[in-house]
């Protein structure tokens, strides 16, 4: 399952966690795994916040539902 | 008789219930301090029942135990080193999955595991089902469930931890057949030293097939690592096998032992996003709603600009009256010089108002999200990410809010890559520029004229998109996965304080470079003498008009960009000044000194050179470098200019000029 969602991610380049949960039929929790295993093994990072945003004094007000999107980008491997 | 002692570890995800757990236990029996060399803290406390102490440490939150944060460091360091007896995975009976992903590596390196189910409460409120006998069976250890919110299971966890203690394991637990990975890891283990530290062979050679920093140089140290590095690069996926084996074996023990409901719930949010997000009709929904939001944003300005100029006029002569004491040829230069820059600023603000109204709606309401996943796929073709749409869209009403919405793309890289190309995208001064030229030169096709150099800025977006991620800011596209926010209503206090910080920002940053710059271009145009033809602003016209020679230009024309610098509608008023012509007489007057590849090639060029002075004061004031504000203006007018030549050079020929 790893596998064939790392292989997605790279050939569709942005998904949506609904997306990708009916395509996998994957559950919440399932799901959450997956993040857990894919930060494991180094390629997804977090990506809290922009650099604009933490001089932003509306930082504690904003919904951050964009400019702060939850997103988390795939990282490229580095080898041995 | 002395008690036995027991050690405890207490570990779990974050937010499962651990520390209530350890109060309970230890209630006032517990001090803390930090774990040695690190800032994390170290809880620790006892627990006395009948002839045994329990020993209890509370280790670090974790979701794993690889070595790529401290307090996995920690948490794995303790059971490696400090040997406990029994390790306690407090986990979220109502997110089974991630907590056995813990559990997992757990039993990888003790065997003394017990499983604590806290959370019921949370399960049944999901409507989930567990068999904990057949749990306990399938994972080869005890079970206990708890809620430990209210102190149940409590008592029965104590219970267990003593059995388990006095008896040992029941059954051996359960562990993960890695398939075809077993017999890579069998033959590291037998490269392994025999002293380990404390580490358990199989354990040592599976993080080494994960590529755990630590481990490796652990084994670097005491062997030759040149063996192990070989049987590791047999295969390139293993990391991904290994963690594919844990998928399945969680998978493997929840199928019969957890019961979700066969139907999840669709939420308000769902439904709006199947529309939203629908692979085909996403897009044009989109693009409806942004050219909505576009239409009355630029209805709603037009509406106030009469009024809101009228008020800056009205605010001109009560300043004037105010400063009647002055010299005229100050008042000349405050008023005709400072006054020109700051009202052109000044007549920004509705837009500005209006236009992040707009976009905090849609961002407080969880749309721009959206937007920005729909439109992705599009804009990487122009090497830029979906988050670069909007600031493209709205730079075609004026590049200024354009700019100022690139901050909300996350990558620096993104953000200076769009601000440099973004004042391709010709605003509507510019456009009125060129279209009234187009009627001028080309009456007949004057839409189809205009359309064409609306094409030739995409393509200018585009080539520049390609080559500055090419050899400036060299970046790949990384693969995205957006947490989509739940749709709420906005809060009308947040959306009032966002247009409020983006009007302040603007008018403080863009203010102090408007205000210099245009003071520098009044100076300039009126001396020595007030006769622009005569003035050092023309002398400059005049001495670069060589360099723009090969673009067919004269100095009224290029005299006509350099105060377009200031606002790109200034061009036609400088034209018609040098020119002493407006109206009919400024076009016979254009139409006999200027040929006509020498007028496209000027509307190529004012479409393409540099941004007027608001857009270079908020690319500066976005980027905070004068480096690549500096950049953005001659790239632009580099581009600008060969783009020009090799048009005007064709045209010529097309035309026989």
């Amino acid at each position: 399952m790893i596998k064939e969602i790392i292989e997605y991610l790279e050939k569709i380049k942005i998904v949506n966690e609904k997306e990708i949960r009916r395509k996998f039929n994957l559950s919440l929790e399932e799901w959450e795994l997956i993040l857990i295993q894919l930060k494991d093994l180094g390629y997804i990072k977090e990506k809290a916040s922009t650099p604009s945003c933490k001089s932003c004094p509306f930082l504690k007000s904003c919904s951050q539902v964009c400019l702060i999107s939850d997103s988390l980008s795939l990282e490229p491997q580095k080898k041995d | 008789m002395e008690k036995k002692k027991i050690k405890v570890a207490l570990s779990g995800n974050p937010n499962v219930g651990k520390s209530t757990v350890f109060n309970l236990l230890t209630g006032l029996r517990q001090h803390t301090g930090n774990w040695p060399g690190k800032t994390v803290e170290r809880k620790e406390g006892i627990y006395i029942k009948d002839d045994y102490i329990l020993e209890i440490t509370d280790l670090p939150g974790t979701y794993s135990l690889t070595s790529r944060s401290l307090e996995e460091i920690i948490a794995r360091d303790f059971i490696i080193k400090e040997k406990p007896d029994i390790v306690v995975v407090i986990a979220d009976a109502s997110s089974l999955e991630r907590n056995l992903y813990l559990l997992v590596q757990i039993l990888e390196l003790h065997s003394q595991v017990i499983l604590a189910l806290n959370m019921l409460d949370l399960l049944s409120e999901k409507k989930y089902k567990i068999n904990f006998k057949k749990l306990e069976e399938k994972l080869g250890i005890p079970v206990v469930p708890m809620i430990a919110s209210k102190g149940m299971g409590i008592e029965e966890l104590v219970n267990k931890i003593i059995e388990v203690f006095k008896e040992g394991q029941k059954s051996l637990p359960r562990k993960i057949d890695y398939g075809d990975l077993e017999e890579i890891i069998e033959k590291i283990e037998k490269n392994l030293p025999e002293n380990l530290n404390g580490y358990n062979s199989r354990f040592v050679a599976i993080k080494l097939l994960e590529g755990d920093e630590i481990v490796k140089n652990f084994c670097k140290e005491k062997i030759n690592y040149y063996e192990i590095k070989e049987l590791i690069g047999k295969r390139e996926d293993t990391a991904i096998l290994l963690a594919n084996s844990r998928y399945n074996w969680i998978k493997n023990i929840l199928i019969d032992t957890l019961e979700k409901p066969r139907t999840p719930v669709i939420t308000f949010s769902d439904r709006l996003d199947y529309w939203f997000t629908h692979p085909i009709f996403g897009l044009p929904v989109s693009f409806i709603i942004l050219g909505l939001i576009f239409w009355i944003t630029y209805t709603l300005n037009n509406l106030l600009a009469d009024p809101w100029e009228n008020f800056l006029g009205f605010l001109q002569s009560f300043l004037k009256g105010l400063l009647f004491f002055l010299p005229n040829f100050l008042k000349e230069f405050i008023f005709s010089g400072i006054w020109e820059g700051v009202s052109i600023l000044l007549t920004f603000i509705p837009l500005i108002i209006i236009f992040f109204f707009f976009l905090a709606l849609l961002e407080d309401t969880g749309y721009l999200a959206r937007v920005a996943f729909v439109t992705d796929r599009m804009m990487h073709i122009l090497g830029l990410h979906g988050k670069a749409f909007l600031p493209l869209m709205m730079s075609y009403g004026c590049n200024v809010p354009g700019i100022m919405t690139v901050r909300t793309l996350e990558e620096e890289k993104d953000r200076k890559l769009l601000t440099l190309i973004d004042p391709f995208i010709p605003c509507v001064p510019r456009i009125l520029v060129s279209a009234f030229f187009a009627s001028v030169f080309f009456p007949k096709y004057a839409s189809l004229v205009l359309l064409s150099l609306y094409i030739i800025s995409f393509l200018a977006v585009f080539i520049s998109g390609k080559i500055i991620r090419r050899f400036l800011l060299k970046t790949s596209f990384s693969p995205l996965i957006m947490e989509l926010p739940l749709y709420k209503f906005p809060n009308l206090k947040v959306l009032g304080l966002y247009v409020w910080e983006k009007l302040k920002a603007f008018l403080q940053r863009a203010g102090t470079v408007i205000v210099f710059l245009s003071a520098i271009l009044w100076i300039l145009g009126n001396f020595p003498s007030n006769n622009i033809e005569k003035s050092f602003l023309a002398s400059i016209g005049k001495f670069f008009l060589p360099l723009l020679k090969p673009l067919g230009f004269n100095w009224q024309l290029l005299l006509g960009l350099i105060t377009g610098f200031v606002a790109k509608e200034a061009s036609l008023s400088t034209l018609s000044t040098v020119y002493q012509a407006s109206g009919e007489n400024l076009k016979n007057i254009l139409l006999s000194e200027i040929t006509l590849p020498t007028a496209y090639s000027f509307m190529v060029f004012q479409i393409l050179y540099i941004p007027c002075v608001a857009t270079v004061a908020t690319i500066y004031k976005e980027t905070n470098s004068k480096k690549w504000v500096l950049f953005s203006v001659i790239y632009s007018l580099v581009f600008a200019y060969f783009v020009s030549f090799i048009i005007y050079s064709l045209l010529r020929i097309i035309f026989h000029d």
